[in-house]
């Protein structure tokens, strides 16, 4: 499977805050809170490092779970944060302009 | 050692206004 690369919208304002990111998205009003995983995911969204590689460097390095699993569930949650407009997910490095 | 409980990643949202 090819590799997937996240970059975090720039139609946002983010804040961590007590480890959860709070996100609203300028586009329609909504407030987004992450929580300590998915927190960690979003930080990492440079669109330049893949998906499996954050997986594997930063969540499986700071909680105790399988690379597959936590995969899975990060691609699950890069794709719901995609359809609600506020992360980017390519199959190439996300240039930011 | 030294890895913190694993959860599901997660996403909750609201309307604001």
């Amino acid at each position: 499977m090819s590799s997937l690369y996240i970059a975090r919208s720039r139609q946002v304002a983010a804040r961590e805050l007590g480890g959860e990111m709070m996100i609203m998205s300028a586009r329609d009003s909504t407030l987004f809170s992450l929580n300590d995983v998915a927190t960690v995911i979003w930080q990492a969204a440079d669109g330049q490092t893949p998906l499996d590689e954050i997986v594997e460097r930063r969540v499986c390095a700071e909680f105790d779970v399988e690379p597959a699993e936590a995969l899975k569930d990060a691609e699950s949650l890069v794709r719901e944060l995609e359809g609600h407009g506020i992360l980017m997910v390519s199959e190439t490095p996300v240039v930011s302009g | 050692k030294g890895r913190k409980p694993y959860r599901k990643p997660e996403v909750r949202y609201e309307k604001v206004f």
